[in-house]
């Protein structure tokens, strides 16, 4: 740990980025404190303020310093609050993918046989799926099974769950392969030898040594949940247009760029640009630093 | 790194499939390519009501009576017409006219597709149910016996398309598409009809050729030879393909667009006031509301529907969201109707702590939470307009959740009765208010096409009485008076919220010229290009 801190300081990017993730982690968690409105509540939002340019602009007001949407919302807050919802969106659903993949990982590659064949040949069938595609199938799903209002209200959890599922392949080979690796290592035989059981040695034993690529893996695939939401909320298969995150700020405000209003668009999709740089970033830091073989 | 880029480029090729359809056809002055935000429902003449339909439909096949430019009723496959009787109309037909399958055009076609649009299936019901006998006198004539004297039947005929009896009979398409169980008949996607253009092919939600009809009877403003009607339910794309020249004249354009799209080189606007009020309607025929929070049904409540009239604005609505292309009004029916009078369309005043006051009257100091459909394709700005009155009800307590969805998932609901708070735009066709109170006020009865469209579930025996009267006072000015206590009583009763007349809005390249009718339907007659 003290390692990647050293590393971290002789990286100046990595560190730029971190901290760049961390106000957004904040403003995810305490969107209140950051955001000038509460964009929530329908009451305190006036038809009236609509359309309103940056201050920059003429008619520019300063009590919305980048500007309104076409509801009259505070795009600040509106951008605060969505990146909330992205934010907890994409984490959520790479936990879910994290957790089917390193266990199917764990148990093919430490079983092998019929098991491994069945696990990895389901990984390479999904492999040749489009990310997307899943996403949208598991969302088609959900709006037969439940009909359309109730999957309004679900949709955080339906996108999470296509997040999750469409992710969960490169997990579990990485861990597969880690495993397969481990599990011939002395310290796993040894362990086997004196009795302790086929799940504490999957879990105890093998899975932190499986760990940092997990994390590396995980990091980056963060990137690319956040714009799997945002792409999904985009074309609105995701979060309802009436809720604030970053996909569905965008495309409303997709609709007023040829008219002049760019901000309803450009600014949430710089904010949702900047994030996902950052973590790529992070991400590329942390494999670098965590490899070995690289250091 | 290279997976995230891979993924990237997917997730941006499937959300660009998803609103675009790759045009294939150049700008050639031998091709209308037509874009509109939504695809005709079917090629069935008789299955589905809405405009888009209609004006794809109407390529194709063709009504006894049409309109000119000026929107007089002129000859249509019907050369004349004479009401001999109040309650007999004598139709003489054109000579000459063939179908596209070369089979001649005659009485028998006539009589068939009357009572094609007469069965349970159709949505024209309300065009043909006062017809009580439609008989072939000889091969050109035909005789309409109404049940009551009908001083619109000209009018209503516009409406009722002519299909071939030999083709529908060996094809088995008598009865229309049911479109309620989602049916699927040849006649969906093969046409044989009179009109200018024939349909070379169709991919229904995607593309739909049309190619010039040589033996078309019939004048049209220009020859062009083929007619590419491409439906871009996303707004910005479709206006970005008229600005890049990939379509030639568009259907919807969103207000936000208008001044960008005047200012634009090479491209025109032309508009004109809409007949159709956009309007919000309430489930008033259920006890018990079924996508609401709430036990009961608060909406039966009048001081309900008056708090929710008191909370939304249509003056901001106009100003903000249409940008000053539309009419706010107070009435259900726009100025050019018979019937319109101009003291009860004054705009309902907003007043947020009387709507409250209301809402505490009824009962409901707390409010309650509904869901509000909403097509997302069917009337300029409507997902921004139901989000602004999702704001402007959330002060009275009425939180409103969105049920976005397009026009096809959307019109099936309203079908049903299967809504509890809806957005709606009605046309009257023919300019008389008769036809919004028999086919929307009244209580529903699909045999004489009453109600057919009174989506509300609303049934009133004194309501139905005021309009049982006023479309059976034939003089013009008595049945003014009478429409007029109908629509007084619709505003008391605050049956319906009615928000605007949207502008008809046509955006175009320079060299594409047609007229814009008052009541929306795109007549491929008038287009012209350069």
């Amino acid at each position: 740990m003290r390692d990647l801190f050293r590393a971290l300081r002789r990286a100046p990017l990595a560190f730029i980025s971190l901290i760049v993730v961390l106000i957004y982690v904040f403003a995810a968690i305490a969107p209140g404190l950051l955001a000038p409105y509460e964009v929530f509540d329908l009451t305190k939002i006036s038809l009236m303020d609509s359309f309103i340019p940056p201050v920059w602009l003429d008619g520019g007001d300063w009590r919305f310093p980048l500007g309104t949407d076409d509801q009259g919302r505070d795009i600040i807050s509106a951008t605060i609050y969505g990146i909330r919802i992205s934010l907890m969106v994409s984490i959520a659903g790479v936990i879910l993918a994290l957790l089917i993949g390193v266990v199917a990982g764990l148990v093919a590659g430490f079983f092998g046989g019929a098991f491994d064949a069945f696990l990895m040949r389901i990984a390479d069938i999904q492999l040749t799926f489009p990310a997307i595609l899943i996403a949208v199938l598991i969302d088609g799903v959900a709006r037969a099974a439940v009909g359309q209002a109730a999957r309004d209200q679900l949709s955080v959890i339906v996108l999470i769950i296509a997040i999750g599922l469409s992710g969960w392949v490169q997990y579990a080979r990485s861990v597969r392969a880690a495993t397969l690796v481990e599990r011939e290592r002395q310290y796993v035989k040894a362990a086997r030898l004196i009795g302790i059981s086929k799940l504490s040695i999957m879990f105890g034993h093998i899975l932190p040594n499986v760990l940092t690529a997990v994390l590396v893996l995980a990091t980056i695939h963060l990137a690319t949940a956040i714009i799997l939401e945002a792409t999904l909320s985009f074309v609105g298969l995701g979060i309802p247009p009436t809720t604030p995150s970053l996909g569905t700020l965008i495309s409303i405000g997709n609709g007023f760029l040829l008219s002049g209003e760019w901000w309803m668009a450009i600014f949430p999709g710089a904010v949702l640009a900047l994030l996902v740089l950052c973590v790529n970033l992070l991400g590329d830091f942390l494999r670098d630093a965590l490899n070995p073989r690289l250091r | 790194m290279k997976t995230y880029c891979q993924r990237l480029a997917l997730a941006l090729l499937a959300s660009s499939a998803l609103s675009v359809s790759a045009p294939v056809f150049a700008q050639s002055s031998d091709t209308l390519r037509l874009a509109a935000q939504a695809d005709a429902g079917t090629m069935d003449p008789h299955a589905q009501n809405t405009q888009i339909t209609l004006s794809i439909q109407s390529m194709i096949y063709e009504p006894l009576v049409m309109r000119d430019a000026d929107q007089q009723l002129i000859g249509g496959l019907a050369a004349s017409w004479e009401n001999v009787e109040p309650t007999l109309w004598r139709f003489a037909l054109r000579e000459g006219v063939t179908f596209h399958d070369g089979s001649a055009f005659s009485a028998e076609d006539v009589v068939y597709s009357i009572t094609r649009a007469k069965a349970p299936t159709s949505q024209f019901a309300g065009f043909v149910g006062n017809i009580a006998e439609v008989r072939a006198v000889d091969d050109m004539t035909v005789e309409i016996v109404t049940t009551k004297p009908d001083a619109l039947m000209a009018d209503k005929l516009t409406y009722v398309l002519m299909i071939d009896s030999a083709w529908a009979e060996a094809n088995s398409v008598g009865q229309p598409q049911d479109l309620r169980n989602n049916q699927e008949t040849f006649a969906v996607l093969n046409t044989n009809g009179t009109g200018p253009f024939k349909l070379e092919s169709r991919e229904p939600d995607t593309r739909t050729v049309l190619v010039r009809n040589a033996d078309y009877w019939g004048e049209t403003a220009d020859d062009f030879e083929r007619v590419v009607f491409t439906p871009i339910s996303s707004p910005p794309t479709r206006i970005a393909a008229l600005i890049s020249d990939e379509v030639d004249l568009v259907l919807d354009v969103p207000s936000q667009d208008v001044q960008r799209l005047e200012s634009t080189e090479g491209v025109k606007v032309l508009t004109r006031n809409d007949t159709r009020t956009v309007f919000f309607g309430f489930d008033l025929g259920s006890e018990d509301l079924e996508y609401a929070s709430v036990e009961g049904n608060p909406f039966l409540d009048v001081k309900v529907r008056q708090a929710v009239a008191y909370a939304i604005d249509a003056e901001a609505i106009s100003q903000r969201i249409m940008r000053g292309l539309s009419r706010p009004t107070g009435m259900v029916i726009s100025p050019d109707n018979l019937g319109y009078a101009e003291d009860l369309d004054a705009v309902h005043p907003v007043d947020i702590e009387k709507a409250k006051a209301l809402m505490v009257e009824a009962g409901y100091p707390d409010g309650f939470r509904v869901t509000l459909d909403c097509p997302t394709d069917s009337y300029v700005n409507g997902d921004q307009i139901c989000r602004a009155v999702a704001t402007m009800l959330a002060p009275i307590g009425i939180q409103l959740d969105l049920n976005l969805l397009p026009r096809a998932q959307f019109l099936p609901k309203l079908w049903e009765r299967d809504t509890s708070f809806y957005i709606m735009g009605f046309n009257s066709p023919y300019f008389d208010g008769t036809y919004f109170a028999e086919t929307v006020l009244m209580t529903q009865d699909q045999a004489t096409g009453e109600g057919i469209y009174n989506y509300s579930g609303n049934g009133d025996a004194e309501l139905d009485a005021l309009v049982t009267e006023a479309k059976d006072t034939l003089d013009r000015d008595g049945r003014a008076e009478k429409l007029k206590a109908v629509y007084s009583w619709v505003a008391e009763n605050q049956l319906y919220v009615p928000v605007h007349q949207q502008l008809i809005v046509y955006a175009m390249r320079d060299r594409v010229d047609t007229n814009v009718r008052a009541d929306g339907w795109f007549d491929i007659r008038f287009a012209t290009i350069e």
